[in-house]
């Protein structure tokens, strides 16, 4: 693997320094040379980069993934009940934070990112002021399934991300569900599907979007109620969001809810159904009518980088 | 024949709750809270005990949990499967402890709705992440049953 050294204008800071580390047995580099991805052409365009933690059980390595977190987030990760929570909830950080600092071209260590909260809980990159030269404009989501950590990229704009296993069965039935949490034109449009197993896909589908939507507007689940909004698979992969009409003595819930948001909604490795969203600032376009650019990387970071997007590992779903 | 005979028999030995849901009976006191009221002592008023809200949220929560061996078709089912019997316990997090994710929250508080006979707003949902703050939330509302 090669990587690339770009040099900016103006004086870096110098990136704070490390306590000296040999690389452990069998990896031949240290974290400098996570490889720089393709850079994000433009707000359009999402790069997402998953693990598959079943996959990871090189103990040298997972330990050199619980040395890039920071005090509260390995607390944290200790505080999972059992090893399998305890490895998920850690390498859902070093993840995020090998990640973030490819976007970097590594300028900033996986270690240094900090993190915060916005008044609905949604995580964000901390920035300290004293580092202008150091933003970056990066916007990241991350989702969870048994068997698959992905975290989403987009620059400049907001972004939500879900996956789900495309046959996870649900303990209540798929109307039920809809009918529960879902608006009535979203209800109709599962009902209409006489094959239980493929009226099953289409929920997990129609809920991977939502999440994703929910997920980049930020405001928490209750902040953009699912029967609120509506979301359509239409034709030519368009995929359309409206705002429920309101009925008139509903809280205000729901307000914050806007329709400029672009979607990509992909099956990935036959397994899964993956989601992504993010803003939507274009003047002028259709909604949706441009296809969100997206790119996916299945990793082992500093390890071993492969390119799924553009294979049949990921399909766009039309 | 003999199938409606044996359920006749068994209807007429059932007790039946005859409270109807509050909702359906809209413009007037609901049923269930007057008769609840007159029946509960103390001030408790109609709340539900806490020790048994809390036993029926955990049996929930379990019962969730499982999922029958023919229908394990995905990994998540496998570790829940695993986890059933393991870590339900009253001070259980859902994510922490039990592994849950968002659309397994989604169906809980379903099914606590569904137990307890009243629904539960979207932003207080949002707040329930664990057995004990499922069970402060339903011991806290007169109008579970």
């Amino acid at each position: 693997m090669h990587h690339r050294l770009l040099l900016r204008r103006g004086a870096m800071p110098v990136p704070p320094p490390l306590p000296p580390r040999t690389p452990p047995p069998g990896v031949a580099r240290p974290f400098a040379s996570l490889p720089p991805p393709p850079p994000l052409q433009s707000r359009r365009e999402v790069h997402v980069w998953y693990v598959c933690p079943d996959e990871l059980n090189d103990h040298s390595h997972l330990d050199m993934y619980m040395e890039l977190l920071s005090p509260s987030e390995r607390k944290n990760a200790l505080s999972m009940n059992g090893p399998r929570l305890q490895k998920d909830a850690m390498l859902s950080r070093a993840l995020l934070r090998t990640t973030l600092s490819r976007y970097t071209n590594s300028k900033i260590d996986p270690r240094s990112f900090e993190f915060k909260k916005n008044k609905f809980g949604k995580p964000e990159i901390l920035w300290r002021s004293d580092d202008s030269n150091m933003e970056w404009p990066l916007h990241f989501n991350i989702s969870h399934t048994s068997s698959l950590i992905a975290c989403g990229i987009a620059m400049d704009a907001p972004i939500g991300i879900d996956v789900e296993e495309k046959k996870r069965k649900t303990t209540k039935s798929i109307l039920s569900l809809a009918r529960r949490y879902f608006t009535p034109s979203e209800v109709d449009s599962l009902a209409k599907i006489a094959d239980s197993d493929a009226q099953q896909k289409e929920f997990i589908k129609l809920w991977t979007l939502k999440e994703a939507y929910v997920k980049a507007l930020g405001r928490g689940f209750s902040g953009a109620p699912f029967n609120r909004f509506s979301i359509q698979l239409k034709t030519n992969s368009r995929i359309q969001i409206t705002k429920a009409p309101k009925v008139c003595n509903d809280s205000d819930s729901g307000d914050y809810l806007s329709e400029n948001w672009r979607f990509a909604l992909t099956e990935l490795n036959s397994s899964y159904y993956m989601a992504v969203c993010i803003e939507d600032n274009s003047r002028g376009s259709e909604n949706g009518s441009v296809p969100l650019g997206l790119k996916v990387w299945k990793t082992v970071p500093f390890i071993e980088d492969t390119l799924v997007s553009g294979t049949d590992a990921v399909k766009l779903i039309t | 024949m003999a199938m409606a005979a044996a359920r006749r028999a068994l209807l007429s030995h059932l007790r039946v709750p005859v409270l109807a849901r509050p909702a359906a009976a809209a413009g007037s006191v609901p049923a269930a809270r007057l008769l609840s009221s007159a029946t509960e002592e103390g001030s408790k008023g109609s709340f539900l005990d806490k020790g048994e809200v809390a036993d029926r949220i955990v049996s929930v929560v379990k019962n969730f949990q499982k999922v029958e061996p023919s229908k394990v078709s995905t990994v998540a089912d496998a570790h829940r499967t695993a986890d059933s019997d393991l870590g339900v316990t009253p001070n259980a997090h859902f994510q922490k402890d039990l592994g849950l994710d968002s659309l397994d929250t989604v169906e809980i508080v379903m099914a606590f709705e569904e137990e307890f006979g009243f629904e539960i707003p979207d932003n207080e949902a949002e707040k329930i992440d664990s057995i004990k703050t499922a069970v402060d939330f339903v011991a806290s509302h007169p109008q579970a049953k």
